[in-house]
């Protein structure tokens, strides 16, 4: 009888015990997984931001990337100007940053219009060049390849460049820049 | 080897008593179950050869590890040290959490925990957790050296053990010691100083020292970096080095009873460490983490101060636990420093590592042990040690309270860090930390001001040399002293002395009360609040009878000799004169200075018209 109690107490502390530990565990995992998950989510403040001149609304405001006298025409012969995309006032986590380069663009001019390119390959986000001998895109990664309109022509790569809205206002060109997800047949901004 | 053997046997007998017990607690089975989940898949199958334990034989570590047997029964009094091990898994929780999100460098260090803390999720929760997990490391080890002193389990043959937990303790000091320093605000900054100003006086290798462990002769990205690796790998895996020799030893002489109870009651008592003595850590621990947070929660945090700053003076203050040699300090003049700084600690830890050989009979008599009157002295020791350091720290805190400049410095400091932490929400600078303040619209002012105006205008430091001014020397703008500086002279160097407009006016050759009374009629057009209403009825008697009138009108639209005056000193009145100083409103055809106001963009103008506003104000609270 004593054994019983004994062992029914004992059974009882386990109990008690492993409340007790999931308790402990619960306490810090639940803020841990807030905390570590907190850059994912919007930051907080970020309407007071968005005020603000290059917060991530702005973001996809257009930026100035080249003199439209130095664009090449295309059509001509020419071969398409790589330009940086150079943004101020962006937040990188704690820093405000005056000017940062986002990445850069092919632009031309194509049928007296211009047409800007993404140079990052949609396949797995190597930087492509541009190839005068053959006048096609390459990206050294993995090779695809893709025409001067930004047209795949063959190589891994899952669809056509990204292309990018660009236009002119008083001889400057300006890109408005975004992202997309990689390795997708359509093209979804990030 | 014996502690190996222990557990060994025990995984033969326990299965046994377990399967034994079984078929009798069908009724149980819920909270049996509820438990296997914890132990793992294969338990289910009430055979001890699951597909995990047959691989690994997990389940003898788990035994070894949980059926350490409790000599003479759990106790409440044995907590101390799984309340430590529970304290330090959560330093490195909340330790492995701020890594992911600190930056330890000089120009970011400031800026990222500044993130962590107010922007981050939680982060004030975190990095509270983690702050105030030092402090409790540091009560949790006193009370279990005053545990362990008390039962007198210092003695033989657990010397070595008591040594490793005096070890253990000073690594706790290296860790505060290093973090402290890497928020890289001002309180950690100046405190750290003083720590490594005292390590570089240690005899002979001093120097050389100080400059190792900060990178160099000076505090810098080094600094950080060298404390940050100290901090989070060098110390930690010192730590679990010691840690682990610390729990090997106690598990091979267990737990000290106390000196009273036989040997026969002890052995009747022996119970192992799962479930009960377990359950007692774990309650204590329950208790002692939902205290941390509620602690944590009620202050939000600890404070983040303002970015350091080598050229703003700080009231440099340690963390708590190193306020005793802090005060020691303050009694060992200059060169004796060092005795203080190294000595004290050594004489210290010396006298407390020599504590397990103090008493008689300490090497005849065996485990069973001496009752406390009988280690009297042991114990002195012991309470002399701790005392003098309650002492001490008691002694540093009525110092503080007493300090009236001391409680003033750290209200501003803290005004600092608000302000400060407030600026960094809308994103640090990359020059980083102090540069923090540039965010202020008024720092941002004293820029224009000293890209577009100093050229010609002095204020503060900034402007051009004595040949080169043009302007009038802008400090305190329209404050009343400036009004009556210029009434008085008008063409002195520090007005129109060098610009066209000279000649243009006249002194004003009121003197005393009179010329109070203008200087107040001429301050109060800005339509400030501050004014002596008498004063400014006289004052615009005297504009009138002593022809002020005559060339400055005060309606805001008629041009005259001399600039309108509605609104004089008002925002609106700088503004326009900024766009169009050579509007007949202002200084009409006589005007030398270019329409800045037109370059700069709205934001820009509105800030520079902060800063050259708050000239008044600044001149005005120091009246």
């Amino acid at each position: 009888m004593g054994e019983l109690q004994s062992s029914e107490r004992r059974s009882a502390l386990r109990v008690v015990g492993g409340i007790l530990l999931s308790a402990l565990g619960l306490a810090w995992a639940i803020p841990a997984a807030l905390f570590a998950t907190s850059p994912v989510r919007r930051r907080r403040g970020s309407t007071s931001d968005a005020k603000q001149p290059g917060s991530e609304e702005d973001r996809a405001t257009s930026v100035p990337i080249a003199s439209l006298s130095e664009v090449p025409d295309l059509d001509q012969g020419g071969e398409p100007l790589r330009a940086a995309v150079v943004a101020s006032g962006l937040r990188d986590a704690w820093n405000r940053l005056d000017q940062t380069k986002l990445g850069s663009v092919f632009v031309g001019k194509r049928a007296g219009a211009l047409t800007a390119l993404s140079a990052t390959c949609p396949h797995a986000g190597c930087g492509i060049d541009y190839d005068g001998s053959r006048r096609q895109f390459v990206c050294p990664c993995h090779n695809s390849a893709f025409s001067i309109d930004g047209q795949r022509i063959s190589g891994p790569a899952p669809r056509d460049m990204d292309r990018l809205d660009v236009s002119e206002k008083g001889g400057t060109v300006f890109c408005q820049f975004q992202r997309f997800r990689l390795a997708l047949k359509n093209k979804v901004p990030v | 080897m014996a502690a190996v053997k222990t557990p060994e046997s025990n995984s033969a007998s326990a299965p046994e008593s377990k399967s034994a017990s079984a078929p009798e607690s069908k009724s149980a089975s819920a909270p049996e179950s509820s438990h296997a989940a914890s132990g793992d898949a294969a338990e289910d199958s009430d055979s001890d050869d699951g597909w995990l334990q047959q691989r690994t034989g997990y389940r003898a570590l788990l035994r070894s590890l949980l059926d350490h047997p409790v000599s003479g029964g759990p106790r409440f009094a044995y907590v101390f040290g799984s309340l430590l091990l529970i304290a330090l898994c959560n330093q490195v929780l909340t330790g492995a959490l701020l890594m992911a999100f600190y930056a330890p460098s000089a120009t970011d260090a400031w800026a990222s925990v500044a993130y962590i803390q107010d922007q981050l999720w939680l982060g004030w929760l975190v990095r509270g957790l983690h702050s105030s997990g030092a402090s409790l490391l540091i009560i949790g080890v006193v009370l279990h050296m005053v545990q362990v002193a008390i039962y007198g389990a210092y003695r033989a043959p657990r010397e070595v053990n008591w040594w490793t937990g005096l070890l253990l303790a000073l690594l706790l000091f290296g860790f505060a010691l290093t973090g402290y320093l890497l928020p890289w605000d001002q309180k950690g900054y100046w405190a750290t100083q003083v720590a490594t100003t005292l390590l570089g006086a240690t005899p002979l290798i001093g120097s050389t020292l100080q400059q190792l462990v900060q990178g160099g002769k000076a505090y810098g990205n080094l600094t950080l970096t060298h404390f940050y690796s100290l901090h989070v790998f060098v110390l930690p895996v010192c730590l679990l080095a010691l840690v682990v020799l610390h729990l090997a030893l106690f598990r091979r002489h267990g737990v000290t009873p106390l000196w009273r109870r036989g040997a026969d009651e002890l052995a009747r008592t022996t119970e192992p460490f799962w479930p009960r003595q377990a359950v007692y850590d774990l309650a204590a621990g329950t208790l002692m983490i939902a205290a941390l947070f509620v602690s944590v929660v009620r202050t939000h945090g600890v404070e983040l101060g303002a970015p350091a700053d080598p050229s703003v003076a700080y009231d440099a203050r340690p963390e708590w636990y190193f306020l005793p040699l802090f005060q020691l300090l303050k009694y060992f003049p200059g060169s004796l420093e060092i005795v203080a700084a190294l000595g004290a600690p050594l004489v210290f830890l010396g006298a407390l590592s020599l504590m397990p050989w103090l008493d008689r009979g300490s090497a005849t008599l065996g485990p069973a042990g001496l009752s406390a009157a009988q280690r009297v002295r042991s114990l002195a020791v012991f309470a002399l040690c701790l005392g003098g350091v309650a002492l001490l720290s008691g002694l540093a805190r009525r110092d503080d309270a007493r300090n009236a400049s001391f409680r003033r410095h750290q209200a501003d400091a803290h005004a600092q860090a608000v302000r400060a932490r407030t600026l960094a929400l809308q994103g640090v600078p990359v020059a980083g930390g102090i540069a923090v303040y540039e965010n202020d619209p008024l720092e941002q002012g004293r820029k224009l001001f000293a890209e577009h105006c100093a050229g010609c205008h002095r204020l503060d430091r900034m402007g051009p040399s004595d040949e080169d001014q043009k302007g009038p020397t802008l400090n305190r703008l329209f404050s009343r002293g400036y009004i009556e500086a210029f009434l008085r002279a008008p063409d002195s160097p520090a007005f129109y002395g060098k610009s066209p407009l000279r000649g243009g006016m006249k002194p004003v050759e009121l003197v005393g009360p009179e010329l109070t009374d203008l200087v107040e009629y001429v301050y109060s057009l800005a339509g400030s609040k501050d004014v002596d209403a008498a004063k400014v009825a006289r004052g615009q008697v005297l504009f009138e009878d002593k022809n002020c009138d005559l060339c400055h009108e005060r309606d805001g639209k008629t041009g005259g000799q001399g600039p309108n005056l509605l609104g004089y000193g008002s925002e609106a009145w700088l503004r326009g004169f900024l766009l169009a100083p050579a509007s007949i409103t202002y200084y009409g055809d006589k005007n030398d200075m270019p329409a800045f106001g037109k370059k700069l963009s709205d934001g820009e103008m509105s800030r520079l018209l902060m800063f050259l506003l708050a000239q008044r104000a600044a001149s005005n609270s120091a009246h």
